[in-house]
């Protein structure tokens, strides 16, 4: 098989992750056992100072179980959430190498580049 | 009381198992907003973040519709379709082939397709589909009108029933919610 013929089965075979994907999952590691959707997204709004809006976050992280990156588990609601359930996220195995991946192809490309820092 | 239109929009668009996720996010969110803020910025901010969350809310619900529900939705196109070139002889026997008859027809199975669970939009664009296709087969004149007018009528019925679905989670899911 040829060079480029097995990096394009490469490419085909690695699952693909969206820039608010990859931070969404970023947000579920970060939060280790508090992975709850509110958390990730004031996780994420803290950090990159992005309004993302609680519908975003949930849609993502569903896609992100089919994709079988993240896995969910609910939870009873306390009495500021009016007693509804809350869905706490963690990373899975594959989610984890995915986003591994995903780094590696991020300082790969950004090595000798210069940026402009926010101070 | 006050109608919750936060709630409703939310339980009328997000799929039923993140629904309920939601809503508990947006009613701690604002708790924890009124404490720091005060209450008119707390309702400004959650209705916003309601808002800009209907669009990606509504993409997951039809993505989710399309994956788990298309061969449901094509068998059932499949079947309708047949019955509809199965009874033409009868209409026509019956009297009632015109053009009026037609259109109340294919209203009562938008209607019918409406009320399936999450793939009522699927069914008839595949019905579309195969009436298209079923025209062309036994080579009917004027097929792109008549798609145009089997298309228009259904899709009214399920704007109407989707309007109506919304208007009653309006008032009897915010009822029920508070």
């Amino acid at each position: 098989m040829s060079i480029v013929a097995r990096n394009t089965s490469a490419i085909m075979s690695r699952p693909y992750l969206g820039d608010f994907e990859h931070l969404v999952l970023l947000a579920v590691m970060r939060l280790v056992d508090a992975g709850y959707g509110l958390a990730i997204r004031d996780e994420i709004v803290q950090r990159t100072a992005r309004d993302v809006s609680t519908g975003a976050v949930y849609t993502t992280l569903d896609r992100l179980e089919r994709k079988g990156f993240v896995r969910s588990t609910v939870e009873q609601g306390t009495v500021a959430r009016d007693n509804r359930i809350r869905r706490r996220y963690e990373i899975t195995p594959a989610g984890r190498g995915t986003v591994s991946a995903a780094q590696r192809d991020i300082r790969a490309m950004s090595r000798g580049l210069t940026f402009q820092e926010d101070h | 009381m006050a109608i919750d239109i936060e709630t409703a929009l939310v339980r009328a668009i997000a799929p039923s198992d993140l629904a309920d996720a939601i809503v508990g996010d947006l009613h701690e969110r604002r708790a924890a907003l009124v404490q720091t803020h005060g209450e008119a910025q707390a309702r400004v901010v959650c209705r916003s973040d309601t808002l800009r969350s209907l669009l990606p809310l509504l993409a997951c619900s039809a993505s989710r519709a399309l994956a788990d529900n298309w061969a449901f939705a094509l068998a059932y196109a499949a079947v309708t379709c047949a019955l509809c070139f199965a009874t033409i002889p009868l209409w026509d026997h019956l009297g009632m082939g015109g053009i009026g008859y037609h259109i109340l027809r294919l209203a009562i199975i938008g209607l019918v397709l409406g009320s399936i669970p999450r793939a009522s939009t699927m069914s008839c664009l595949f019905l579309l589909l195969l009436i298209g296709v079923a025209d062309w087969a036994i080579g009917a004149h004027e097929t792109y009108f008549l798609l145009m007018q089997d298309g228009t009528t259904m899709t009214s019925v399920l704007i109407v029933l989707r309007l109506f679905r919304m208007i009653r989670t309006l008032l009897f899911g915010s009822l029920a919610d508070n």
